[in-house]
């Protein structure tokens, strides 16, 4: 149970990075309250965004966009769903198929075709909205008390960033990387934390099979505790290292193996061409 | 026609000492809008504003029958250079041919004497198109103040803004020429006096009035007699960087201008996004607690690799680290070392106290810092400043000390080096124009110009380079070899194909030389007209301030169809020897310059001067070539002076974040033989400041830009 509450917080870590645009509502709120706010949020996720760019000249869109709905957000407004929304949040569990499971270990989607180990059952499969995505969720049980969640994820509301997977409080980044053929295609992460005594260790990663489609995995598996002190400069033990490296590298060979494919030749043309005078 | 002058004199007179006493301690502001022409003015007349320093500006503007197509840039807040062209629709320039009405080029500048306070108008004297053909000769003494929300302008002009018709104007009037007739003549010309208001009545909307001291009617395309001499409209600016400018001129014309007013800063259409700082992470913390030298160089080397940076190579002794790098990543080389100082402070273990951080160009190390830790990361927490950063660090041009004192005697170095990748490639999209010709104004060749460089041992190069031409105007162009034997003026020969041409095949190959001197070679196909041999040396010295070097070149002519035939119709031997000298005039404000003394590729000696500034990463600069032309036959030749503009700007204007790179378009005089160079894979004679210590000096601050 503790284990799948965590997977759930990584879930919520790992479905961020998406934006998207609303009309604002607010129990006793009126457009009068809404405009002081609004005012006050442009203000700060203007400065914000200064802040953030590289020269604190110019204003990052995207930024100043995410900066503006957390802050009003955080002063009690809500995007207002119409109808057809809330009908759509209602209807969840008809939520259009985005992949399938082919059999027990394997399953496809989004022309991806991801086998897990023997040792894996699937313990969960549904459909559901988060903000402006769609997506379908497997989750496999290991028989090391490893978990593995798949999740094909599409966009209606816009187009993800290529972020790397991220990683925040409580866990700490232990190493990442790019897919070996698939380049930032995939992006990999292996993290561990510390989580009311238990310890935990995880890779996850995003491949972008699209503009607007990603597929998130996340293989989470319990974290010895550690033997001694760690030498200066580290947190980990040597036991959890030599752990979490065995971890790490395992994972990292499963998904160069699961996502083969590179940018072909002509995207790389592209990225090669210049324009000059 | 003065009634009207002295009614807008009283006015200013009036706002000036009815208001001076209201402004207070406010200081005044003004706004400096393009006119109908590129410079910075009301219409016709000019102001004594001027684009703040290191702002461009691109300007199209029209008045039947004049149109004018130009650009203007501000310097040091001041001095405006502009410059155009003036199509004149009253004129056909070559009956029978298609080149359209004549276009007439022309250029100017204006320095501002007093800058404008509380009390004072601000005072330019300028002058334009005062050399040359001059068309359109005019010099003046401007004031312009603002005054609330109006700025006022009275100026005092001669030449044709002195009344006069262009036939009564004592000038040159041959278009090589460097005549100064009119631009030194005495003040005791006949003189105007013109003038304007401009009311900014909101940010984004002035109305411009003015009265013109021009008598249009003499002036070069015979405009027709202006029914009264004001020019009225409005400026408005959508955006912050446009003008749309519209009104009535000489109670005859409607005229339309469109202006685009911008800063040279690198950061360009897109914000940058910033790259988050450094930061190792567990798995590397402990593979550099467990490292051996070696391992520790293998890792660092790696992390430097994956960051970003090309030929990488880490040397790591108990005490010390030895990074040598290329800088692929940033426009400032002090970034780059921040960012290199970083990543090595994240990783290595305590014991590493002292880091030589060695920027490596072309092969050869061009800056060492030497720098203790702890005073590096003093530096970069911004406990330490600049110069106590300097009390216990070094920068230095070359690194042969520091390099006695790292390797000197020291078992226990390992080094790691990073297999570099054996080619690259990169592709363009070329333009090159042909200006001015019989056959039309602007003939241009488009073509995709894809590069692919080998490197098959330390610091050599194999250059291969195609053209494959998309569009190709200049079989149309009506420009025939001025000499028996051309050295340039047989361009067309060599451009006018629209099949694949092989420009470029050489082999180049760099090396260090004892006394840091650095050397070069080359062999091979250089540029579409010559194949031959070329070599070089050059030598910094103090800091990069100044250099000195020697080039030659020995080239023969290619075929002009055949990629691997040399010309059967041409067979001398173009010989080139040069002297380089190099030197960073005003080194905090990016100008520098060089002369090439010697013998030019068409056997003319002589000097090439070329003045630039390169600041904020672009560079705009001037050259001017004159050589002794005496055993050209051709007249045209013998009368030439090669001289140019150009322009450099870093792609970083088109991306979302800092990156190297950048393109240059030039704009010369007409193709001439004299003054002319060959092209090579690669230099040493400096194009900018941007590689000496000097200059990484100054900005060291960027180091801590992570």
């Amino acid at each position: 149970m503790k284990a799948a509450i965590k997977i759930f917080c990584l879930i919520a870590l790992l479905l961020a990075g998406c934006t998207y645009t609303e009309v604002w509502e607010k129990p006793g709120g009126n457009q009068e309250s809404f405009n002081m706010d609004s005012s006050e949020c442009e203000f700060i996720a203007q400065q914000l965004s200064l802040q953030q760019s590289e020269t604190g000249k110019r204003i990052d869109p995207i930024f100043y966009n995410k900066t503006y709905i957390e802050c009003v957000v955080a002063k009690g407004w809500s995007p207002k769903r119409d109808t057809a929304e809330l009908k759509k949040a209602s209807d969840a569990e008809r939520v259009q198929q985005l992949a399938e499971s082919i059999n027990i270990n394997t399953v496809t989607g989004f022309g991806q075709t991801i086998t897990v180990p023997n040792i894996y059952s699937l313990v969960k499969n549904k459909q559901f909205y988060s903000g402006p995505t769609i997506i379908e969720q497997f989750l496999w049980k290991g028989e090391d008390s490893s978990f593995i969640n798949i999740l094909f994820q599409e966009n209606t509301g816009g187009t993800f960033q290529k972020n790397s997977y991220p990683v925040s409080e409580p866990y700490v980044l232990y190493t990442s990387g790019i897919g070996e053929k698939a380049e930032e295609q995939l992006q990999w992460t292996t993290f561990w934390g510390n989580i009311d005594s238990d310890w935990i260790m995880s890779t996850g990663a995003y491949y972008y099979t699209s503009k607007n489609k990603r597929i998130i995995i996340a293989i989470t598996k319990p974290l010895v505790p550690p033997s001694g002190e760690p030498p200066p400069n580290v947190t980990l033990t040597q036991n959890q290292f030599m752990q979490i490296e065995e971890f790490s590298n395992q994972w990292q060979i499963w998904l160069n193996e699961q996502f083969p494919e590179g940018p072909g030749l002509l995207k790389q043309m592209i990225r090669a061409l210049n324009f000059g005078i | 026609m003065y009634l009207i002058v002295r009614v807008i004199w009283l006015l200013v007179l009036l706002f000036y000492f009815g208001t001076t006493s209201a402004l207070g301690s406010e200081k005044p502001f003004s706004k400096p809008l393009a006119s109908l022409q590129s410079f910075t003015g009301i219409w016709d007349m000019p102001t004594a504003r001027i684009l703040p320093d290191w702002n461009i500006r691109i300007k199209f503007g029209k008045a039947e029958p004049y149109r004018y197509y130009g650009g203007a840039l501000g310097l040091f807040d001041r001095l405006e250079f502009h410059g155009q062209f003036t199509e004149i629709s009253s004129l056909i320039a070559f009956p029978g041919y298609d080149y359209g009405y004549y276009k007439d080029r022309n250029a100017g500048m204006r320095i501002v004497l007093i800058k404008e306070d509380k009390a004072w108008p601000q005072v330019a004297i300028g002058a334009y198109d005062s050399i040359g053909t001059s068309k359109f000769p005019s010099r003046y003494l401007v004031f312009s103040k603002m005054i609330s929300n109006f700025d006022l302008t009275l100026g005092l002009g001669q030449g044709l803004l002195g009344g006069e018709s262009l036939d009564d104007i004592e000038r040159g009037t041959t278009g090589e020429s460097f005549d100064t007739t009119f631009l030194f003549s005495d003040l005791s010309q006949p003189t105007r006096v013109f003038g304007g208001i401009e009311y900014h009545y909101n940010p984004k909307l002035t109305f411009s009035l003015e009265y013109s001291s021009l008598q249009y009617e003499g002036m070069f395309g015979e405009p027709e007699e202006a029914r009264w001499p004001i020019n009225f409209g409005i400026k408005y600016q959508p955006t912050k960087h446009i003008t749309l400018q519209g009104g009535y001129m000489r109670g005859r014309e409607w005229m339309l201008g469109l202006s685009a007013d911008f800063p040279l800063e690198p950061e360009g259409m897109l914000p940058w996004k910033k790259e988050p700082p450094y930061t190792s992470n567990e798995k590397q913390r402990w593979q550099s607690y467990e490292a051996d030298n070696r391992q520790l160089a293998s890792l660092l080397a790696k992390e430097l690799q994956s960051d970003g940076f090309y030929g990488v190579e880490v040397s790591v002794n108990d005490e010390a680290v030895w990074v040598e790098y290329v800088n692929s990543k940033y426009l400032s080389h002090s970034k780059s070392m921040g960012r290199v100082s970083q990543i090595l402070d994240e990783i290595v273990p305590e014991r590493i106290q002292t880091f030589y951080i060695n920027l490596s160009y072309n092969g050869q190390i061009i800056q060492c810092l030497k720098a203790d830790r702890q005073e590096l990361q003093a530096f970069m927490e911004t406990r330490v400043d600049k110069q106590g950063f300097f009390e216990f660090a070094s920068l230095s041009l070359y690194n042969s000390e520091q390099q006695a004192e790292f390797f000197h005697d020291n078992p226990k170095i390992e080094t790691y080096t990073i297999q570099e990748v054996w080619f690259d490639y990169d592709i363009n999209l070329k333009v090159k124009t042909f200006l001015n010709n019989k056959a039309g104004f602007f003939k241009h060749k488009v073509f995709l110009r894809p590069r692919i460089n080998m490197y098959p041992w330390e610091n050599g190069l194999i250059a291969g380079e195609l053209e494959f031409t998309l569009l190709n105007q200049f079989d149309e162009v009506i420009f025939t070899p001025l000499e028996p034997e051309p050295v340039r003026t047989d361009l067309v020969l060599y451009e006018r194909e629209s099949e694949f041409r092989i420009s470029m095949l050489a082999y180049d190959q760099h090396v260090n030389l004892p006394h840091n001197i650095l050397g070069r070679f080359s062999i091979g196909l250089f540029e579409s007209a010559y194949a031959g041999f070329g070599a070089e040396i050059f030598r910094f010295f103090d800091k990069g301030r100044w250099g000195i070097g020697l080039e030659a070149e020995f080239v023969r002519k290619r075929d002009p169809e055949d990629n691997f035939k040399l010309s059967d119709t041409i067979t001398k031997t173009f010989d080139t020897y040069y002297v380089n000298l190099y030197g960073q005039i005003w080194p905090s404000q990016g100008i520098d310059g060089g002369l090439k003394i010697g013998q030019f590729l068409g056997g003319d000696v002589g000097v090439s001067l070329e003045l630039r500034r390169s600041f904020k990463y672009f560079t705009i600069g001037a050259w001017y070539t004159k050589t002794d032309t005496d055993h050209f036959t051709n007249e045209k030749n013998q009368n030439a002076s090669e001289k140019g503009v150009f322009i450099t700007f870093p792609f970083s204007i088109f991306s979302d974040h800092d990156r190297r790179g950048s393109l240059t378009f030039d704009f010369s005089s007409f193709t001439r033989d004299q003054g002319q160079t060959v092209r090579q894979p690669s230099v040493l004679y400096p194009l900018n400041p941007y590689q000496s210590v000097l200059h990484t000096e100054s900005t060291l601050e960027d180091m801590r830009r992570q």
